[in-house]
């Protein structure tokens, strides 16, 4: 899936490459779909960020996920940074990008509406890294802890929710449950199945949607 | 002038369970319903008729460029049918809890959200919103953009043109008729087939973890596609070239005619199948 023009698209989309190499870029993506895929993608997150309000949550919610964002590991898979909405983005790391945006969005976007105060513009720094890398151990970590702040959060309202409601809501979880440890098992056995590795990835935002989803439905169940 | 006009329907149509008045052209109408149903229809008139099923638990605003219908659960949720005619024009969010939706001919855009209940929309030009956690949505007929996210149930959608994106978790995806560009189609545990054209420079996305995806183009079929399975099949009515295979074969890419649009195909361990073109 990587070839050398795949690290080079994070410029093409800041519109940062040189014109020989655009042309270049140009003319290779017009044969290798999984270039031209990977700058569909990168272009959904940056769309995705770029939409991401201008605000931070003043829940506590809120400082313990940047927290974790922020320190990751040695090799941060993404961080908020203030005053810049550029991306930087290399590699079809997207699952990745995917998940952490997600995460964000996904685990606080419905709580921000009480804020106030204005807060720097985000931005997503993606690091290098292989695409069996997509999901390292901070990316894990925050896509772990994110799931458990939206549970927590559910779990808090669901009493609001009508039961049968509550039974689909867990029955479709734990379909994606299956799906996700499908594909772990599966990306185990083949740790350079950049599909299985998307589609991984795919289904871990799937359930932070899900748990989003369900975490609204509950808040605003009377 | 702004104004706005609260009338509860026990008070301001006390003996009246039908309404009609007229609305400027850009109003919208925001429909709350908990239980019961909510179906729409669009006419050429320039004016609202609400019904409301013989109860008078209805309330109705009327405010600067919205007109809000709710339910009132005073003494808590009933199952109330609200049938409401529209402008074709009117643009409307329709949302219920345990509710069914129908909104049949609006030519504007629509957001329609229901927990427990089947949506169904025939007719349409425009931006649509539909979110369903335990119901099937139908779409049939639409011309615009159309986006679903559906939970428990079947998404079917025929004779739409335009842009379509759907995601569901525990359901089937059926595209029948389509003429888009752009088409994404997603689910965990379902199959998904699509049926329809191929436009030169589209996208076109398929994606089920455990279901089977079929692709079936109307007309000419020029695209470069991408199949990704992990432990299923392939199928193919077309005698097909690969010409780049990584994964030990579960992941290829062929090209069909001019190569110009783009299809991927994916399953983790259900059967694809590329059926050969058909008008």
């Amino acid at each position: 899936m990587t070839d050398r023009w795949t690290p080079r698209l994070s410029e093409y989309l800041d519109g940062d490459l040189p014109l020989a190499e655009r042309d270049g870029l140009e003319a290779h993506l017009r044969t290798c779909t999984a270039c031209a895929d990977v700058l569909v993608e990168l272009e959904a997150v940056v769309r995705r960020a770029g939409s991401l309000p201008d605000t931070e949550p003043t829940l506590d919610l809120w400082p313990a996920i940047a927290h974790r964002l922020a320190s990751g590991d040695e090799t941060p898979v993404a961080r908020w940074q203030p005053r810049a909405r550029r991306i930087t983005a290399t590699l079809p790391q997207l699952a990745a990008a995917a998940i952490v945006v997600s995460l964000i969005s996904g685990a606080t976007a419905w709580l921000i509406s009480s804020r106030a105060a204005p807060a720097p513009a985000p931005a997503v720094v993606v690091a290098e890294a292989p695409v069996r890398d997509a999901l390292t151990p901070a990316a894990e970590a925050s896509y772990r802890a994110a799931v458990e702040d939206l549970r927590r959060v559910l779990d808090a309202d669901r009493a609001k929710l009508d039961t049968v409601t509550v039974r689909i809501v867990e029955h479709n979880l734990a379909l994606i449950d299956r799906a996700i440890d499908d594909a772990r098992r599966a990306l185990a056995a083949d740790p350079s199945n950049a599909y299985v590795s998307a589609h991984l990835a795919q289904a871990m935002k799937r359930k932070l949607d899900l748990l989003r989803r369900a975490a609204t439905l509950a808040a605003r169940a009377s | 002038m702004l104004w706005t006009l609260l009338a509860s329907a026990a008070l301001a149509f006390p003996q009246q369970v039908d309404t009609t008045f007229a609305v400027e052209p850009g109003t919208r109408l925001q429909v709350n319903n908990h239980s019961g149903r909510i179906d729409v229809r669009a006419w050429g008139r320039n004016e609202l008729r609400i019904e409301t099923g013989g109860t008078r638990r209805v309330s109705i605003t009327r405010g600067t460029r919205v007109v809000r219908v709710a339910q009132i659960m005073r003494h808590g949720p009933t199952d109330i049918g609200l049938r409401i005619t529209a402008p074709a024009w009117m643009a409307l969010d329709l949302t219920g809890v345990e509710t069914a939706i129908t909104v049949t001919g609006s030519q504007a855009a629509i957001t329609a959200e229901s927990v427990d209940g089947d949506i169904v929309l025939q007719g349409g030009r425009g931006l649509v919103v539909l979110h369903a956690v335990d119901g099937d949505v139908t779409v049939e007929g639409l011309s615009g953009r159309l986006e679903v996210n559906a939970i428990d149930g079947a998404v079917r959608v025929s004779r739409v043109t335009g842009e379509i994106s759907i995601e569901a978790v525990d359901g089937d995806i059926t595209l029948d008729d389509i003429t888009s560009s752009v088409v994404s189609a997603s689910t965990i545990d379902g199959d998904i087939v699509y049926r329809g054209t191929v436009q030169d420079g589209g996208r076109y996305k398929l994606t089920s973890h455990d279901g089977d995806v079929t692709f079936a183009a109307t007309g000419s079929l020029n695209a470069t596609i991408a199949v990704a399975t992990f432990s299923g099949n392939f199928e193919s009515e077309i005698p097909v070239t690969i010409t780049r295979s990584k994964g030990g074969g579960q992941h290829f890419t062929f090209v069909l005619g001019s190569g110009s649009a783009r299809v991927a195909l994916e399953s983790f361990d259900g059967t694809i199948r590329l059926r050969g073109a058909r008008r």
